[in-house]
């Protein structure tokens, strides 16, 4: 990653950040914001990387479904 | 009678109906109990001695008089400070939640009130069952009584500390990634996630709506199985079976699938996790069951979709409070809730999707056994303030499949490491067949002897 990759991609956190409504959080504590936005791209990407397993089904009715 | 504290609540009930014992007696000598062990300790948050003295007076006039609620009529239990006592703090360990004190009890608190449960105090938990050990927060971390200097396990590590050193004979805690199990297993007792919806949230501080479960922690399977009667919903037709009542029918002839792919292959587990396990079904075997390898999806499929359900489910109870407050959490807290506020409603139902999947692959492996069997943590208890290690086996543990999937899951201890340290496993059942899994957990506990087997670190009498 170049470093403009790194400041772009910074740029883009910011705003995900205020989107969320975060930016006391990000002044506050930063680091902790940028472990849990790592954290939210490893898990995105693990649950994308399911796409290419079998088993995908359609929703059930209700949110759980134990019979 | 000098060793009470260390009585089941089966063997309370037994020596209350034959008067050789007084919920006086026992409450004075827990409260004793107490005084020694929770200083290093930390089990509980909150310990009203005035409440419970009152309720085992209460309690003694009403046995004496022939007025017995049931089997756990005064039965002194700790209740994880994430369920509502009236009059009481919900802390949920929290800067957050510090001064709310709740209005009325959790309905799983009024099954215990309407029979006679005496409520000992509020135990320690890992922040909003959520953070881990912390140091950051208005309370200590709770503390591994088999070794203070270890990870007692979490988030429901105030129960299981306290029932380990013989604080008191019974708890509820809550698991919504295994929150029940880990620390059952790290303190070397045993805990009961039920099924999906077994037993009623309300009143019970949520962390994620469709995997949260309220259930049972104890020393003894036949102790789980008087708690859950009396907190689990009826079916709708009002009638239920005891969940004890297969207790003593042993193991001959039980199917038991052992997942071994979840720690041999989808991650490792450390060789004194191994050698538990090959040894639990040599135990198993002697028993009389029928024990053999099955195959379900990896952890990692699991976890996959566990951690988006997870993170979104949580960011949806925290994320104002998190952007209001964010320094009234630990820092631990802060990094595990804050990743759902960057999660989508698209990703949310990919997973949810997936789930089905999950759910129907661990359906499927009940058409050829009755139980699974399942290492419960992959590796010993860490030390509890070394912060990397914590870290690192956090996520190594073979608990949140059945969160997912709704499955009942029980932890019993499986031996001790070569440091002293409680090892343990999993039993797995049928959704509603919590029956056979405390079938299966009574009689392997039952050839173990492990119920009677208690830390050297505290008093043994």
């Amino acid at each position: 990653m170049t470093n403009q990759d790194i400041q772009e991609r910074n740029v883009v956190m910011l705003l995900m950040a205020q989107d969320a409504g975060l930016e006391k959080a990000l002044a506050q504590f930063p680091d902790d914001v940028a472990i849990a936005m790592n954290t939210a791209t490893q898990v995105r990407e693990a649950l994308s990387a399911l796409e290419n397993v079998p088993g995908q089904r359609q929703l059930p009715a209700g949110p759980m479904d134990v019979k | 009678m000098n060793d009470m504290h260390w009585l089941t609540a089966t063997e309370i009930a037994a020596a209350y109906a034959a008067r050789t014992l007084s919920p006086v007696e026992l409450v004075g000598a827990l409260l004793e109990r107490i005084a020694t062990e929770d200083a290093s300790l930390n089990a509980f948050i909150l310990l009203d001695a005035e409440m419970a003295l009152d309720a085992a007076r209460m309690a003694e006039k009403e046995i004496a008089a022939g007025r017995t609620c049931g089997p756990l009529h005064g039965v002194p239990i700790g209740i994880k400070d994430i369920i509502d006592i009236a009059g009481l703090p919900t802390t949920c360990h929290s800067k957050i939640k510090v001064n709310d004190i709740a209005d009325a009890d959790a309905t799983v608190v009024s099954r215990l009130r309407a029979a006679g449960v005496i409520f000992l105090g509020k135990m320690a938990l890992h922040e909003f069952a959520i953070g881990g050990p912390a140091y950051d927060l208005p309370f200590p971390p709770a503390r591994n009584p088999w070794n203070r200097n270890h990870h007692p396990g979490g988030s429901s590590s105030g129960c299981g500390a306290g029932l380990a050193a013989g604080m008191l004979p019974i708890a509820l805690g809550t698991d919504t990634g295994g929150s029940i199990r880990n620390p059952a297993g790290h303190c070397g007792v045993v805990g009961l996630k039920p099924t999906y919806n077994l037993v009623p949230r309300q009143g019970v501080f949520p962390l994620c709506m469709t995997l949260d479960h309220v259930g049972p922690m104890a020393r003894s399977v036949p102790d789980l199985a008087l708690l859950l009667d009396t907190i689990a919903n009826c079916k709708s037709d009002g009638n239920r079976r005891s969940f004890g009542v297969d207790l003593e029918r042993g193991l001959r002839g039980l199917r038991i699938g052992l997942v071994r792919q979840f720690h041999e292959t989808d991650m490792p587990a450390s060789p004194e996790i191994s050698a538990a396990i090959d040894e639990v079904v040599r135990v198993l075997r002697e028993e009389g069951a029928l024990v053999r390898d099955i195959g379900l999806p990896s952890l990692q499929e699991f976890s996959a979709v566990q951690r988006v359900i997870f993170h979104s489910e949580s960011w949806h109870v925290h994320g104002k409070w998190l952007a209001q407050r964010p320094a009234d959490y630990s820092g631990i807290s802060r990094r595990k809730l804050i990743p759902g506020a960057f999660l989508s409603a698209g990703n949310y139902l990919q997973a949810q999707q997936r789930r089905t999947h999950l759910v129907d692959a661990v359906d499927d492996a009940f058409r050829h056994v009755d139980i699974l069997l399942t290492a419960n943590s992959l590796d010993p208890a860490c030390e509890i303030d070394d912060q990397d290690e914590c870290t690192r086996t956090y996520g190594r543990q073979a608990r949140s499949p059945f969160n997912l999937t709704g499955h009942p899951a029980l932890a019993v201890m499986a031996g001790l490491s070569q440091a002293g340290l409680p090892l343990s496993v999993q039993f797995v059942g049928r959704a509603h067949d919590e029956i056979t899994v405390l079938r299966a957990g009574a009689a392997y506990q039952r050839a173990t002897g492990s119920e009677y087997l208690h830390p050297p670190s505290v008093s043994t009498t």
